[in-house]
């Protein structure tokens, strides 16, 4: 079962994920009427988990969170997804 | 005698206040552009907010100084923006007051009054306001912008189209 996360934009220039305690900012900027999801956004976690690496799996499973959550629950219309 | 609060003098005071209330007393957008916190509003519908947003966009407050504007776009690029902003004395749009009060109201967030294509309007006019603005050199942190972002598609354009800004920096790495 995948672990329950929490998505907020609280900046324009922002995605904020929240996993487990730990918190995860992509760096989308929400001007852009098309919002590109790839590998390269999801880096690293915020302090005190910074050290803590994102394998692959993870990475995926971060991302379709995020697609899902932009697409069928807040209805952005362009989101162009690279699963690489 | 006579006290401070009776009579004609009370009269005259409370008339006095009443003017000054009624000259003092801010619209809505006024209020809006003067505050640092939002205030919460209400609106019949998304419509009816997407209204509102679009207009008090054109009062809100984006000016930087001449050769301060700096500008960002692509990944990794608005870190090394205000980086550079803050160590140089510069500002990027969300660091002026209009900016940053844009940002605090959330728009693009879950349980905004608008949808995410109606806050991209409302940005996207805050974002050319920004450019018309810039005097001066200005100061661009784009590289791996994409095509269809609002540097390349609303900001650029701006600037280059302005007879009041300078030299364009291109900057990717502090």
């Amino acid at each position: 079962m995948s672990p329950a996360f929490e998505i907020s934009i609280p900046h324009f220039y922002s995605l904020e994920y929240r996993e487990a305690g730990r918190l995860l900012t992509l760096d989308i900027d929400f001007r852009d009427p098309v919002i590109y999801l790839d590998d390269a956004l999801v880096l690293t976690w915020a302090p005190p988990y910074a050290a803590e690496p994102i394998g692959d799996s993870e990475r995926r499973r971060i991302l379709d969170n995020v697609y899902d959550y932009l697409v069928k629950q807040r209805g952005f219309a362009l989101v162009e997804y690279n699963k690489g | 005698m006579q006290t401070l609060f009776s009579g004609k003098i009370m009269k005259s005071w409370v008339l006095a206040l009443a003017l000054g209330l009624l000259v003092m007393l801010p619209t809505p957008t006024s209020l809006a552009a003067e505050l640092s916190t939002p205030l919460p509003v209400t609106f019949a519908d998304s419509q009816a907010a997407l209204a509102y947003y679009l207009d008090l966009v054109e009062t809100l407050d984006v000016t930087t100084g001449i050769g301060k504007s700096v500008f960002y776009s692509g990944a990794g690029n608005r870190k090394l923006a205000e980086q550079f902003a803050q160590s140089d004395d510069k500002t990027t749009l969300e660091m002026t007051p209009g900016g940053k009060y844009l940002d605090d109201l959330k728009l693009f967030d879950n349980g905004s009054p608008v949808t995410p294509d109606a806050a991209l309007r409302v940005w996207k006019r805050l974002s050319q306001r920004y450019a018309q603005q810039a005097a001066g050199d200005v100061f661009c942190f784009v590289a791996g912008a994409r095509p269809t972002g609002v540097f390349t598609t609303v900001e650029l354009p701006e600037l280059k189209r302005s007879r009041k800004v300078g030299v364009m920096y291109s900057v990717s790495s502090l």
